[in-house]
């Protein structure tokens, strides 16, 4: 059975993978007055859903190991906990849960499939997370969150579909590098 | 050796700015929400952060409108109240993360022996970005000269968008690894601090004084009375 290998980061992986966020954010910059006014539960993600996917699907093929994805999700953490703290635990949460579940079923990052599941699913899983916080911090119940369940149901759909399509995306751009020789 | 002179030592402004953005979140419904702000920006003040309360102010008053016009459509009048709020309780935490200096926290990062690579890729992601906003308009103003627009060939203007701008991120990175590998940056050994950060005597009164109200906000918040 095949079993996750951990590797060692490097300094040219760790400096990749901090640009790679830089650009994520940036990339995400046009959503963010969006994602700041919308409260409903599910919108933050569907607009995150495609910037984020596409550019960490190309720090995922570039940077082949293991955590990767936790890593850029803590460097994006850690740069949104200036301007509101609890986007961190948001990020670094949902960026261990989706790469957890990719790794669990996939093993390596050596596979395509994995790096499509792991940042296809990384802005679906801030719903969760986002659900906790909202339930922790404002006092605000599942049901009041979800509000409308079909408007809910389409928005989750979105994020997954829009997540998986930055996904594929991000995979073509690295392809087209990789024939490039510049990967 | 640094002096944080106005700003707080960044580790404790960090701190008290995850403690604030919590508890003024959850203290929004209570009566004495508005004496609580005003406690937080009393202290503020005290320790010289007017400038910084006064610049984020006209955002939150527009932003906590949005939110509270926002919640107009099918809220009552305390649910609009209680959303502005909730935008209005941010005013303490962001005054104190938005005085902490990224290199001041790096430096305070490795001070705690925080993993060099994290500090590092922190200062990165704040460096880069600025860099990037400026390649992200340059490679815009191709487009623009090509005469390529999203609304007729969206296909076409993501490959000039994208191709571009991952080619440069793969060269910055590339150069920016080679010069810090040849400056003996390495993910295995440890750093050292180029200037240290000292916890003053102002740190000190500022963390007993916000520790001690908002003990005391605690206190009130479940069930206690004064």
């Amino acid at each position: 059975m095949k079993k996750i290998k951990f590797e060692k980061f490097t300094i040219k992986d760790i400096v990749f993978l901090a640009v790679i966020t830089a650009v994520t954010l940036l990339a995400s910059g046009p959503v963010a007055p969006l994602v700041m006014t919308v409260t409903k539960l599910g919108t933050q993600a569907f607009a995150m859903a495609l910037p984020f996917s596409i550019f960490t699907s190309v720090g995922l093929r570039k940077v082949k190991k293991a955590g990767s994805l936790t890593i850029i999700g803590l460097f994006s953490g850690l740069f949104l906990l200036l301007m509101a703290p609890v986007m961190f635990f948001n990020q670094f949460v949902a960026t261990l849960l989706s790469e957890g579940l990719a790794l669990m079923l996939f093993k390596t990052y050596k596979d395509k499939i994995t790096v499509l599941f792991s940042s296809g699913l990384f802005s679906f899983f801030t719903i969760p997370t986002t659900v906790a916080v909202n339930i922790l911090l404002k006092d605000s119940s599942l049901s009041q969150q979800i509000g409308n369940p079909i408007t809910f149901v389409l928005l989750v759909l979105g994020t997954t579909v829009l997540g998986f399509l930055g996904a594929t995306i991000g995979n073509k751009i690295a392809d087209e590098l990789q024939k490039a020789g510049k990967l | 050796m640094h002096r944080t002179e106005k700003n707080l030592h960044p580790i404790l402004s960090l701190v008290f700015s995850l403690f604030l953005f919590v508890s003024g979140l959850l203290f929004v419904k209570e009566k004495w929400f508005l004496i609580y702000i005003l406690t937080f920006l009393i202290i503020l003040l005290i320790f010289r952060f007017g400038g910084t309360i006064l610049k984020i102010m006209p955002l939150i008053l527009i932003f906590g409108s949005l939110m509270a016009l926002i919640t107009t459509i099918n809220g009552s009048r305390w649910d609009v109240l209680y959303s502005f709020y909730r935008v209005f309780a941010l005013v303490p935490a962001i005054t104190l993360s938005m005085s902490i200096k990224p290199v001041h926290l790096v430096r305070s990062f490795n001070q705690i022996k925080v993993p060099h690579w994290i500090s590092l890729g922190f200062l990165i992601v704040i460096r880069f970005v600025r860099i990037f906003l400026d390649e992200i308009r340059q490679i815009r103003q191709a487009i623009i000269l090509r005469g390529i627009r999203f609304t007729e060939t969206p296909v076409l203007w993501g490959r000039a968008f994208f191709i571009p701008l991952i080619i440069r991120v793969l060269s910055i990175s590339e150069n920016l690894a080679v010069s810090l590998e040849t400056r003996a940056f390495s993910t295995e050994v440890e750093g050292t601090a180029y200037e240290t950060i000292t916890f003053e005597k102002r740190n000190y009164i500022f963390a007993i004084m916000s520790s001690t109200c908002l003990a005391v906000y605690i206190y009130l918040f479940i069930g206690g009375e004064l």
